[in-house]
């Protein structure tokens, strides 16, 4: 990957009270993103996702939420930062997209003024300014007549035209990072693809690096360089995307792939994946995925296997004790 | 469907006038409340007489041409005073109630928003507020520093602050979770600019009811204290001191007391009409959106 990362998570644990006793929602994630990168973290939901997302913006913390590990934006360290320093990176340097764009946005408010406000907050320039800049991006994202929908208030516009604003929003100070939480999933599938495709073509105009959230691999192919696979608030693999979607080498990856049907091949029976995601306090010492997994042998109960090569090229890691042996990719 | 156009202040100003004119209750209230409030602003055209004119031939006249509605024990006119003490009421029950729906709003927001010890500290002084009656606060901070027109206003205003923090307090931590408050914070956005320009905004229609309410429980607890001789000081008429009057003389001169309370039921029955149509009107299940 060419170029320091812009962000760099290590060992990133978060950890929960409930009923008295801490418990790991995520327990040592790793991952590097690249300047220019669209890095994808898919997994079920509860998986850690979201959590992980929300800890890279320091909004975790406090009264019943502990955070360990390392987050370095740019060198600089997260986790610990104090709040004051927090806000002017969020929004600045790290902006965030939310799931829902029927609710992401302030009701009595009209949504110019609520993309102008982030705006002037951050580069600190005059109303004017701030007006012509959202409306500049309101533009961008392809809002239709900008201008005079400036003034109007969010119950006007539909739920694909809201969170256009919503990416207007984040996008308005033109943040190194932006994070994307299941951006797509409120939205019908023409609507998703539009905005997918709006969302890769500023991310290459802005040099903006993305994390972006999402329980559809097929939102994964269509957007990442590459992608994070997460159960149970672990990473099991990480690998570019056509690598994974080629040759996966995690028992849970092979059978999420399994689990979809595909339009290009002969109807197969989709698989399942036998039993369910272990609730928090259930989570062993082990391997969280070894009660559902075929492969499972005694070692794996014993102690939490390593995100790592494992055999396969530097850029494919995997935390499997037995992983499927790496293929030669037909080329 | 409608594009608002024009400055903030003008958008402010329609919203208003369309909650204004949403129902014939509130309507038919501040009309009845302007109706007041003019005849304070006006009252040295509206009044008969001067209010502290002495006439000691003319004590306790029943109300003739002369004396609409007849003199006190010093002969003074009753019309005239009644026009002069609009003032004292509405000027300390105004000044009373936006000086706590200010402060109790924010107080509230603040503590609902933020939670934790300071939701704590400002739930608890709330509590201790709440426990007594507000004419009783208003008797003991009067009893303490004494009455006076800024005196009253204070106490006024500490006995109704814990009402507004309450208001504010309940819909603020509802709002809290909402994504676009959350959102508020991941635009790196301070607490105080996220609840000021954020939370405010969604719940000042639960305040502004709340105000209307208060405000005639506020004209209510001047003119009881008054009544009581902790109001303003005489000879400067004021409701209350007057019916305190008149009840010295009730059994030979009714209207003494009968006109001041009058005037103090049209006040507090205009401003809960107000309130009462308000809440109809501001009731997002009734609310009907353009």
């Amino acid at each position: 990957m060419p170029g320091d990362p812009v962000l760099s998570v290590q060992g990133l644990s978060v950890q929960f009270r409930i009923g008295g006793a801490w418990r790991a929602a995520t327990r040592g994630i790793d991952f590097d993103l690249a300047p220019n990168e669209t890095l994808a973290l898919v997994g079920e939901s509860g998986c850690g996702k979201s959590i992980t997302c929300a800890s890279i913006l320091g909004l975790l913390g406090g009264e019943g939420a502990r955070v360990e590990g390392s987050i370095r934006y740019r060198g600089r360290e997260i986790v610990g930062m104090p709040e004051s320093e927090l806000e002017k990176i969020r929004g600045k340097e790290i902006a965030m997209i939310f799931q829902e764009p029927m609710t992401a946005l302030n009701p009595v408010m009209p949504v110019g003024e609520q993309i102008a406000e982030a705006i002037s907050v951050h580069l600190g320039c005059s109303r004017a300014e701030a007006k012509t800049r959202a409306l500049g991006f309101m533009e961008r994202v392809r809002i239709p007549a900008a201008p005079e929908r400036y003034r109007d208030y969010p119950h006007q516009f539909s739920g694909g035209m809201r969170q256009r604003i919503v990416i207007a929003m984040a996008m308005a100070c033109q943040p190194r990072i932006l994070l994307a939480d299941e951006p797509t999933t409120a939205l019908d599938v023409t609507i998703q693809a539009q905005i997918l495709a709006e969302l890769r073509d500023l991310c290459a105009n802005l040099e903006m690096s993305m994390v972006f959230i999402t329980h559809s691999l097929g939102v994964v192919a269509a957007i990442a360089d590459r992608v994070a696979v997460m159960y149970a608030g672990e990473i099991v693999e990480i690998a570019p995307v056509a690598e994974l979607f080629a040759a996966p080498r995690h028992p849970y990856t092979q059978a999420l792939l399994q689990a979809i049907p595909r339009v290009d091949r002969e109807t197969v029976t989709l698989r399942a994946i036998p039993g369910q995601v272990p609730a928090i306090a259930e989570f062993g010492s082990g391997c969280r995925f070894a009660p559902r997994c075929p492969r499972a042998s005694e070692a794996c109960q014993a102690v939490p296997p390593e995100l790592a090569a494992r055999g396969g090229p530097e850029g494919h890691r995997v935390a499997c004790l037995a992983p499927a042996p790496v293929r030669e990719r037909a080329s | 469907m409608p594009r608002p156009a024009g400055s903030a202040a003008g958008r402010l100003a329609r919203k208003l006038w369309r909650i204004a004119t949403a129902n014939i209750t509130i309507e038919a209230g501040i009309v009845l409340f302007l109706l007041v409030v003019a005849v304070a602003v006006f009252a040295p055209l509206i009044a008969t007489h001067d209010p502290l004119d002495q006439d000691l031939f003319e004590r306790l006249g029943t109300p003739s041409t002369e004396h609409w509605l007849g003199t006190d024990s010093f002969g003074r006119d009753i019309f005239s005073r009644i026009v002069f003490g609009a003032r004292i009421s509405l000027v300390i029950g105004l000044s009373a109630v936006l000086t706590a729906m200010v402060v109790g709003s924010f107080l509230g927001v603040l503590s609902g928003y933020l939670g934790g010890w300071v939701d704590q500290l400002v739930g608890q002084a709330t509590n201790i507020l709440l426990a007594f009656p507000s004419l009783i606060l208003g008797l003991m901070v009067v009893a303490f520093l004494g009455p006076s027109m800024i005196n009253l206003i204070a106490a006024i205003a500490l006995a109704t602050v814990p009402q507004f923090v309450r208001v504010a307090r309940a819909p603020t931590v509802a709002l809290r979770d909402r994504d676009y408050i959350q959102a508020c914070r991941a635009l790196g956005f301070s607490p105080l600019r996220t609840m000021l320009r954020h939370v405010l905004p969604n719940i000042w229609p639960e305040i502004l009811v709340m105000a209307t309410l208060w405000l005639a429980t506020a004209i209510r607890v001047e003119a009881s204290l008054a009544f009581i001789g902790l109001g303003v000081k005489p000879p400067t008429p004021t409701w209350g001191g007057m019916i305190r009057e008149g009840f010295e003389n009730i059994l030979t001169s009714l209207w003494l007391a009968i006109f001041p309370s009058l005037a103090i039921l049209v006040v507090v029955f205009a401003l809960n009409l107000i309130g009462d149509g308000l809440r109809d009107a501001l009731d997002p299940r009734l609310r009907k959106d353009e």
